[in-house]
């Protein structure tokens, strides 16, 4: 390594060898799976000219169905594992370390004592991240996305190539410029990948404005490219000066904000305690970021014009994304933060909490307290939000309550995806508290890939429906070792005295209460829209987690006592 | 009572104490019927180990430099310890002892040298 | 002076034949030590011996892959909450939650001690000079440290467990937290046991010594008895020797020429009958101090005859 710019620039690579490594095989995923579907579309394609009699026939329409579910599935895990390599690019290139006291810094202080230019310091990882985002998506598009979806499909062309590069720039100017202000730049992250999830789907959306706006919006990613260096190089210099409180007046708001949520009174018991410091720690980020993303999908879809004139589906535009970053994304970040230190953001209990002089057991039951109370107000924001769009669209109530009532798919859509919001929430909470996984964000590599292997399972089993009486069987089994698993867990617990009787009790008739509630709520839909109930009753009664709740003081036993 | 306790000479802490009494004590400024410190506070004031002190004043009652009364604290002991003289003349002898090397060091002869510490004593009468 | 724990003879702190491997590295090799009530017990080493995976045995952080540890005769990993609400513990690394401001920080963690005592814990607020209204974020090293003290010292706990409590701090804040660990000592009876690589300090406050090295104790026992069997004999010869020479009981020998030093642990008579059938003549012989001992004992070839020579003189 001769000049700084090459150390650099390896440093990035040798920091995340292992991302680029994931991103990698993410790739080659996708390729193998695009491939196959070609394949598979070029030999039914093939096979249909010569087919003369009906069992050539059907073999060419087996063959085209087969072609087109690969080409579905391909084109599902596509999308998915594109999405995640690009949070793994904007995580390697934002270049920001963190530490246990400080929390994630901007470019790393330990840089700034070097003798390089400012002007390096800020090309380097900001020129390679956008050569690296410019190919990564030249490459999704032309070998993976292109010869599986419709040739009108928007992949390719410039648009693409202009927005993903000019988010990373910004992300980074975001994360460089703002250390001073963790909770402010959190917000404005938030901010930008919501909006940056909306400016994606726009191009699919067919709206009939759409031709004339978009060379707009790639005039102004082009400017944001541009400018974007000169922008981070001034922030930069001024943070490496020291000149983080460069503003002094948004320091003392803040100050006075965080003041006045201070407590003042004292604690009636170490629960009491414990529940506080999770809260506190916990809250603040969880609400911030949800009511924000609430407020700037409300104000997107005030701005944008809607494709028809009619309001029902506007409240449907305006609320599915809310519900999709409620339950898929904000949901299991919430069950993962509330699983890390209470005192710092990192699984592994530091010791300032794992000397409290109490039971791993009302540990545990202080972050699920504190989950719970997160979530339920979580989900009283978007009902709040969701009233106020019925509010403002008002002559549109009587309608929508008629359609909820009458069609029940509304009801299954809410029950499964409560459901889904619920086993997100605490997917891989032992694994989580037993502080021994990476956070943020290998653990949503694992989610995925649990979630992923269920849901193939399910629509499998949709799609071959010969194969129920195996599917009940697969339920049971599923039930006998979900109740196994709990059963022996809260046993070991018991008798290694970490949780109490009452903890046991609790978690248990929290499950009694739930199941029940998924059960009837089932069997009554199935009963009004007249579903076969033989599966999808034991189905439900699957769906209230109490495993891993029971694994759970296991695990914190694990993180405490090493 | 001022001590000063040095962790880097080598000699035990509580064997400073006890030297550094016994000079005061020879020294007269510490006053025979004077009260020490108790044991807490002086450990708290030179931040060393109570038991250093406890074992400091044990040998020093041993040595009959100080009694203990019952209750009511560490009083250095009444006048007429044979102690007291020999600190007394221990003291001197060190002085006595740089005196010489230093009039040796400057070829002074010793008959003289006793002739001006006679000279010096009588200097320092008071007149008349 | 003594407090009676609940049991009275019983060690506060028992330690049996404890091993722990980290991977591939050996961090504690066949530990043993017993603290007794009332004691202040001094955990020396270098940094990396082993100190910290030894407390962390005792606050029932580490399970004990060998051996045995017991707390108040309980096993603090089984019973957590017995020891640990009467432990007072300083961590090496303060992690205090940074985000908390002086005052919530005490409220939050009185609530865990019934033993709580509000006065006493105001008090130590305004010696220590800790502003309640300030963020634990933008205090000085110094004054983390000292409310990671009061935090430690406000439950009155029985056991005071200290992790390196001076390190990094400026010797006025070094002197003050001395001084509260002596006042804990004195004013009732109350058991410390603390680790430092400081001996000077060390050496002012401590009953019994223990000497790590590598995970393991090279040298155990009270601290007037260890001060006292050491001393450093300098030996003169009539021409300078070819070898350096070997006493028995010598730990460490150094010099050049015709006088060379060491440092020895044993009988007097012994050595001064060796020196004289080695041809030398004793011109020196003055107590060690606890730095001497400690480099002789652990850090032996590395030396030279600056380091062993106290510098201070």
């Amino acid at each position: 390594m001769k000049t700084s710019v090459a150390a650099l620039a390896w440093e990035i690579w040798r920091k995340n060898r292992y991302g680029l490594l994931l991103l990698l095989l993410f790739l080659v995923v996708c390729v193998g799976l695009s491939r196959t579907a070609t394949h598979l579309a070029a030999e039914a394609s093939r096979l249909w000219p010569t087919a003369v009699t009906t069992a050539e026939a059907g073999e060419v329409i087996e063959a085209n169905a087969r072609a087109t579910e690969w080409r579905n599935v391909a084109a599902g895990w596509s999308g998915v594992l594109f999405g995640l390599s690009l949070l793994v690019t904007l995580a390697v290139f934002a270049f920001a370390e963190s530490s246990p006291m400080r929390g994630f810094s901007g470019i790393p202080s330990r840089l700034f004592t070097l003798p390089v230019r400012t002007g390096q310091l800020v090309l380097v990882p900001m020129v390679s991240g956008v050569c690296f985002v410019a190919l990564l998506c030249l490459a999704w598009s032309r070998l993976v996305l292109a010869p599986i979806l419709p040739p009108d499909a928007p992949v390719s062309g410039g648009y693409f190539l202009l927005l993903l590069p000019a988010t990373l720039v910004l992300f980074q100017i975001l994360v460089w410029t703002l250390p001073g202000f963790p909770k402010t730049r959190a917000t404005l992250l938030t901010l930008l990948l919501t909006a940056f999830a909306v400016l994606c789907a726009l191009p699919f959306g067919d709206f009939t404005w759409w031709p004339e706006r978009k060379p707009a919006l790639m005039a102004i990613y082009g400017v944001l490219l541009v400018t974007g260096p000169f922008v981070a190089w001034l922030g930069v210099a001024r943070v490496r000066n020291g000149e983080r409180r460069h503003w002094p007046a948004l320091a003392a708001v803040a100050t006075r904000l965080a003041n006045a949520f201070s407590r003042r009174r004292d604690f009636g018991s170490p629960a009491a305690a414990q529940f506080w410091i999770e809260c506190r720690r916990n809250g603040r980020l969880a609400f911030g970021g949800l009511a924000l993303v609430i407020l700037c999908v409300l104000g997107l879809n005030a701005v944008l014009p809607s494709s028809n004139g009619s309001s029902s589906v506007q409240f449907d535009s305006v609320y599915v994304p809310v519900l999709v970053f409620l339950v898929f994304i904000w949901t299991p970040i919430l069950g993962l933060t509330v699983c890390g230190d209470a005192g710092s953001r990192r699984l592994p209990l530091t010791t300032f909490q794992a000397v409290r002089p109490v039971a791993v057991g009302e540990l545990v039951a202080a972050k699920l307290k504190a989950m719970t109370a997160l979530l339920l107000c979580g989900w009283v924001m978007a009902a709040l939000s969701a009233i106020y769009v019925w509010a403002v669209l008002s002559g549109q109530v009587q309608p929508w309550f008629d359609r909820i009532v009458q069609n029940s798919e509304s009801g299954m859509i809410a029950i499964v995806l409560g459901a889904i919001s619920m086993h997100v929430l605490v997917g891989l909470f032992p694994l989580w508290l037993s502080g021994r996984v990476p956070g943020l964000p290998w653990s949503f590599v694992g989610l995925l890939v649990v979630f992923a292997g269920i849901a193939n399972i399910v629509a499998w089993f949709a799609r071959h429906s010969e194969y129920w009486h195996l599917a009940l069987l697969l339920i049971g089994f599923a039930a006998a070792v979900k109740l196994g698993v709990a059963f022996l867990a809260f046993r070991h617990a018991l008798k290694q005295k970490l949780v109490n009787r009452g903890f046991v009790a609790g978690t248990v008739s929290i499950w009694l209460f739930g199941t029940a509630i998924c059960i009837e709520l089932m069997s009554r839909i199935c009963a009004g829209n007249g579903l076969d109930a033989t599966l999808l009753v034991p189905f439900a009664a699957l769906l209230f987690p109490i495993a891993r709740l029971a694994l759970a003081p296991l695990a914190m036993a694990m993180n405490r006592h090493r | 009572m001022q001590l000063h306790i040095s962790s880097k000479d080598g000699v035990p802490i509580y064997r400073q104490i006890v030297n550094q009494v016994k000079y005061l004590v020879g020294s007269g400024r510490l006053a025979p019927g004077e009260e020490l410190p108790p044991i807490r506070l002086l450990a708290e004031q030179l931040v060393i180990n109570p038991n250093t002190v406890a074992r400091a004043y044990a040998e020093l009652e041993h040595a009959g430099v100080v009694t203990k009364r019952h209750g009511s604290g560490t009083y250095v002991s009444d006048n007429g310890s044979p102690l007291n003289r020999a600190e007394k003349v221990k003291i001197l002898a060190q002085r006595a002892d740089a005196l010489v090397a230093e009039a040796q060091h400057l070829e002074v002869e010793i008959s003289e040298l006793l002739e001006l510490v006679r000279e010096r004593h009588r200097a320092m009468q008071p007149k008349g | 002076m003594n407090m009676p724990t609940s049991s009275p003879g019983q060690p506060v702190i028992a330690i049996n034949g404890l091993s722990r491997r980290f991977k591939s590295k050996l961090a504690l090799d066949a530990v043993s030590l017993n603290v007794q009530s009332g004691q202040v017990f001094g955990l020396v080493g270098a940094n990396g011996a082993g100190k910290t995976t030894l407390i962390k045995h005792v606050l029932g952080l580490l399970k004990a892959e060998s051996g045995c540890v017991r707390v108040f005769g309980r096993d603090p990993v089984a019973d957590p909450v017995a020891v640990l609400s009467r432990v007072g513990f300083l961590s090496e690394d303060r992690d205090l939650p940074s985000w908390m401001r002086v005052d919530e920080l005490i409220r939050y963690t009185r609530a865990f001690h019934a033993g709580w005592d509000a006065a006493y814990a105001e008090r130590l607020r305004e010696q220590f000079q800790l502003d309640p209204g300030e963020r634990i974020k933008h205090l000085s090293r110094g004054e983390m440290a000292k409310a990671g003290l009061l935090l430690a010292l406000a439950h009155r706990p029985e056991l005071l467990v200290l992790d390196e409590p001076s390190s990094g701090l400026d010797p006025l804040v070094r002197r003050e937290m001395l001084e509260a660990i002596v006042r804990t000592v004195a004013g009732e009876g109350r058991t410390v046991f603390f680790s430092s690589h400081l001996l000077d300090e060390i050496e002012r406050v401590s009953d019994r010594v223990a000497m790590m090295a590598c995970g393991r104790i090279v040298l155990q026992g009270r601290l007037d008895e260890i001060l006292e069997a050491h001393f450093r004999l300098t030996l003169r010869f009539p021409t300078p020797p070819a070898a350096p020479p070997k006493l028995p009981g010598a730990l460490h020998t150094t010099g050049g020429g015709l006088e060379w030093t060491a440092l020895c642990n044993g009988e007097r008579g012994e050595l001064k009958a060796a020196a004289a059938s080695l041809g030398a003549r004793i011109v020196d012989e003055t107590p060690a101090s606890l730095d001497e001992i400690f480099l002789a004992r652990v850090g032996g070839q590395r030396l030279t005859s600056d380091n062993l020579l106290p510098a201070a003189r």
